[in-house]
């Protein structure tokens, strides 16, 4: 265990000096403060371009337009996170930095699980500091009551860490960032391949991300996320022991 | 205009995020002069021009190893 914290507190100085949690917390802060202002301005913004004479219909914006704007811009910051970290297992693989602390003794599973951890740790404090502060704005610019909120929240978290697990097996399969990048990427183009099918739609952890302005709309709920939650849960498990089990196997 | 200055209050920390992003990102250009690719004016310009995005890609593909 002291190891394991001891390794965490390096990961997560690395992270500082690196820039990699500047990076992170700017960009998630700034987008917390952008969705609910841009979803307030955006038609004051259109209707001031169009020329005299032209008029479009717009309705006035609501919380909802808010909510929308924070899961279209999170699927952004999604690929900007998984860019800044792809590299905390995969650099140091393809260049030997570990060989040092492993011959001491350091055991592989500690290093591959306390990497994961920090990254979680960072990927749900940041996600909470963008929700939080869409949350405050929205509530002073467009109060409104949604249903489901902190259930569609929760469940494009939920997909953050999964890609996340997904990156950590990628990088100590290909021991390298593209890689680890080409993993995640291929992952998520094949959930949104296989959602074609009616039925794998309904259970694919895809969903989680797809569909959460119906929740917060009221068109679902927990019940229809339930098994695309729990089979997320068990692929991050699953990429976890593959990635300790691969690494393990690894020659360093 | 009237409605944006009316905004003033939120577009203000905005603005705060993207010139510290950009201030410290010049400071690492000025002050560790390698690179993995490009040369020191071209990334002062990528840093001070390029909104949110040129700190970032600096940060993430620029910045050279110690």
């Amino acid at each position: 265990m002291n190891a394991f914290i001891a390794f965490a507190n390096k990961e997560l100085t690395e992270s500082v000096r690196t820039y990699k949690l500047l990076i992170i917390t700017a960009v998630f802060l700034l987008f917390g403060m952008l969705n609910p202002v841009m979803a307030k301005i955006m038609p004051e913004l259109l209707s001031s371009f169009m020329p005299d004479g032209m008029t479009i219909a717009l309705q006035d914006p609501s919380a909802l337009d808010s909510w929308a704007q924070f899961y279209k811009n999170m699927s952004t910051q999604i690929i900007v996170f998984i860019i800044v970290y792809s590299g905390v297992m995969a650099t140091e693989l393809s260049k030997g930095t570990l060989v040092n602390m492993l011959t001491k003794g350091l055991s592989r599973k500690t290093v591959i699980l306390s990497k994961f951890s920090v990254t979680s740790i960072i990927w749900t404090l940041s996600y909470a500091l963008c929700f939080g502060v869409t949350y405050g704005y929205t509530l002073y610019l467009l109060p409104g009551e949604l249903p489901n909120l902190y259930l569609a929240a929760f469940s494009m978290w939920l997909f953050g860490i999964l890609l996340n697990a997904v990156m950590f097996f990628g990088s100590v399969l290909f021991a390298n960032i593209y890689g680890a990048l080409l993993t995640t990427g291929g992952f998520t183009i094949l959930l949104m391949l296989i959602n074609i099918i009616p039925k794998v739609k309904k259970i694919s952890p895809f969903k989680l991300v797809s569909e959460n302005m119906l929740l917060l709309t009221g068109e679902l709920d927990f019940t229809d996320l339930r098994i695309s939650i729990a089979i997320s849960c068990l692929l991050i498990i699953g990429f976890m022991i593959g990635a300790v089990g691969l690494f393990n196997k690894r020659e360093i | 205009m009237e409605e944006l200055i009316e905004y003033m209050p939120f577009l203000i920390p905005i603005v705060l995020i993207e010139l510290g992003l950009a201030l410290t990102a010049l400071f690492h250009v000025l002050r560790h002069p390698h690179y993995k690719f490009g040369n020191k004016p071209m990334w002062i310009v990528i840093v001070l021009f390029v909104q949110i995005i040129g700190p970032i890609v600096y940060f993430v593909f620029g910045r050279g190893e110690e």
